[in-house]
């Protein structure tokens, strides 16, 4: 078992020296705040009631805050599972209607704030969600509002996760008892890992899977398409991960790649991507793309190479 | 009838390993662990790293390596490339020379893990027979250049990791259960009828096959690791469901049921249906599977019952014995041995093997 780790080395001197990407801006300037506004959102959501133009209101605010932060795939959003809790996608075997059958007819029972918890996370978070309030008028409101309480409660655990423990051990990192991060140029590791997922997750998932090919495009697989929220949640990751890189260090080329794609983003048409059949239409989310693939070449440079991160990838593929 | 090429080869392995005395892996300061990496450059390498987690030596792989077999004694290993890769280095760890390129036979290829046998005179390789998709493994001559001497089937698709149970000459293979071809590169092409296997082999024989439950046919048993006592613990990795929440680690001891161990509900999801690698500590009292998707490592005391104590790592992957306890890489360079920790300016690969 891991005993105190009395001894750690920097086993490579040569990174105490490098220039350092500046993690404390990340986290003050992007993180927390990104992580409150999510969790002020769910509140929001929580709050509703069944009253519906409440609910949608809250439900497109809580989406796209989000979809702004989603790429922050370590700590409070890692552990536990909590990312696929707030939403679980994609789904292409429906089982987030399958989920809810069975959470209804489970009863008032499986509606407890302990019993959420452990229910499947595919009849969880934000896209269960949105087929009780689009598809079904917030109707049984019971499911609907526990569903809601459910997500507030996994919000706020990331929210306090973050401001409570994770930011203090990404700021100190070698303290005692810290085996998350063991020295300053892994926190910024961590964050480069995070920024370059997002951009892939971006460009491969949320746009790339209603793309599909020209030949078949995919536009029942775009996320939350039901609430319309596909585009505007590309647009707040945009906006979030254009922030970040910022955060992390000098990034004039990714920043105007991500300019253009946050321009590119507020001209398409379709707030459910639902366009992508259309080739004119088509062609403009094509243009998202390769600005955000543009992004993640001139990140690489700018951010990886030049500040001397490298990105971990086990969790990435597998074997 | 030695070939041209073999002959050339056997004069080339003496000159390594007979004429000039080999190097011990005491010569090269002591090494405990092999591991392959990825560097900032781009490159790749197997790492020797010591009980104090540096680095004893480096020696650069002409491609991204998966596993490595140690030879016990000779500071010699092999180093697969990933699969479907068709070749494995067999290198002089003192030099950084490779001793040995090993070629898998026509309509074969390497799934990227091997073990040493009889004191290191013979290695085993997992391999596909991918016209039929039968697991084979390849017996090689380690005394003789690594001559192809035979090959066993392992009873199952998709052999991923082959072990000694130690102080014997008993094999245990992980029948994967994943069906591949190297036409369709990493595809996966039978998800929907998995029959993933755990076997023990001995003499060329399987002599017991321990399967799962049905309702967890599409868990691939990948990657194993045993005990002095025999016992085996493989990790697990969900083909299925993505929603359902499923045990990763399987206890299992010759002639008995397999037994499955997993967290609490959120803290097992959170490893979403993926466990890296598996290692039992060096007194055996805890074993440990990893989880990089969770950027965690659950640690079990494998003759209780009791939930595993959990050490959050990002992208935490490798893990194997060191001393009494486990020691843990990552893609994040970390290197965390009981008492020691350090971070290097390298991404660590899938696996950490203890020599």
């Amino acid at each position: 078992m891991i005993r105190t780790l009395a001894l750690i080395c920097l086993a490579t001197p040569a990174l105490a020296t490098a220039a350092h990407a500046d993690a404390g801006d990340v986290i003050d300037s992007y993180i927390l705040p990104g992580v409150d506004r999510f969790a002020d959102a769910a509140d929001a959501l929580a709050a509703a009631d069944c009253n519906m133009p409440a609910l949608k209101t809250a439900f497109a605010e809580t989406a796209q805050a989000w979809a702004a932060i989603s790429h922050l795939e370590m700590g409070p959003i890692q552990d536990e599972g909590r990312s696929r809790a707030v939403l679980f996608w994609p789904d292409d075997r429906d089982a987030t209607a399958r989920g809810l059958r069975l959470l209804q007819a489970q009863g008032a029972d499986a509606l407890t704030s302990e019993a959420m918890a452990k229910a499947s996370v595919a009849a969880r978070g934000l896209g269960a969600l949105e087929r009780q309030i689009f598809d079904s008028d917030a109707q049984p409101c019971d499911l609907t509002e526990a569903l809601a309480d459910d997500l507030a409660a996994t919000a706020g655990q990331i929210r306090d996760g973050w401001h409570d423990d994770f930011a203090d051990q990404m700021r100190h990192p070698g303290q005692a008892g810290n085996t998350r991060f063991l020295t300053d140029a892994e926190v910024d590791q961590a964050l480069f890992t995070a920024l370059m997922a997002g951009l892939e997750h971006l460009s491969d998932q949320r746009i790339g899977r209603p793309l599909g090919s020209f030949d078949e495009p995919k536009p029942l697989r775009a996320e939350l398409r039901r609430s319309g929220q596909s585009l505007p949640m590309v647009r707040a990751q945009i906006a979030g991960l254009r922030q970040m890189a910022a955060a992390l260090g000098p990034d004039p080329q990714t920043d105007a790649a991500l300019a253009r794609a946050q321009d590119q983003a507020g001209r398409a048409g379709d707030p459910s991507l639902a366009d992508v059949e259309d080739p004119a239409a088509r062609f403009r989310i094509e243009a998202i793309q390769t600005s955000i693939r543009e992004a993640i070449t001139h990140a690489q440079a700018e951010l990886g190479d030049a500040l001397g991160i490298q990105a971990g990838f086990n969790a990435a593929d597998g074997d | 009838m030695v070939s041209r090429r073999s002959f050339l080869a056997s004069i080339a392995a003496s000159g390594a390993g007979a004429l000039i005395p080999a190097a011990s892996w005491a010569d090269l300061g002591n090494p405990s662990f092999l591991a392959a990496a990825k560097d900032r450059a781009g490159r790749y390498a197997l790492c020797g790293l010591t009980a104090t987690a540096q680095i004893a030596f480096r020696v650069d792989l002409p491609d991204r390596g998966h596993a490595a077999a140690a030879h016990s004694t000779r500071a010699e290993a092999v180093a697969f490339a990933r699969r479907p890769g068709t070749f494995a280095l067999v290198l002089d760890c003192a030099s950084g020379r490779v001793v040995q390129r090993l070629e898998s036979p026509q309509g074969r290829h390497f799934y990227g893990h091997g073990a040493y046998l009889q004191g290191g005179d013979v290695l085993v390789t997992t391999e596909n027979d991918y016209a039929t998709g039968a697991g084979v493994l390849g017996i090689w001559d380690a005394r003789r250049s690594y001559t192809r001497m035979a090959e066993i089937p392992t009873g199952g698709i998709g052999p991923h990791e082959v072990i000694r149970l130690p102080g014997t000459e008993t094999l245990v293979v992980a029948n994967g259960g994943i069906r591949t071809h190297p036409d369709s590169d990493r595809d996966k092409l039978n998800l929907d009828d998995m029959h993933p296997s755990l076997v023990y082999i001995d003499d060329g024989h399987i002599t017991e096959k321990v399967t799962l439950p049905p309702e967890m046919a599409q868990a691939s048993i990948r990657h194993i690791s045993a005990r002095k006592d025999g016992m085996v613990a493989a990790a697990l990795q969900w083909e299925g469901d993505p929603d359902r929440v499923i045990p990763l680690l399987m206890l299992h001891k010759a002639g008995q049921s397999p037994r499955l161990r997993m967290a609490d509900g959120a803290d097992q999801r959170a490893l979403q249906g993926y466990a890296g690698s598996v290692s039992f500590s060096g007194d055996g009292g805890q074993v440990a599977i990893t989880g990089p998707r969770g950027g965690a490592a659950h640690i079990f005391d494998p003759d209780s019952e009791d939930g595993p104590t959990i050490m959050r790592r990002m992208d935490v992957c490798g893990v194997a014995r060191s001393g009494d306890g486990l020691a843990f890489t990552d893609g994040m360079g970390g290197v965390i041995c009981p008492d020691h920790a350090a971070v290097h300016d390298l991404a660590w690969d899938n696996h950490l093997v203890s020599l």
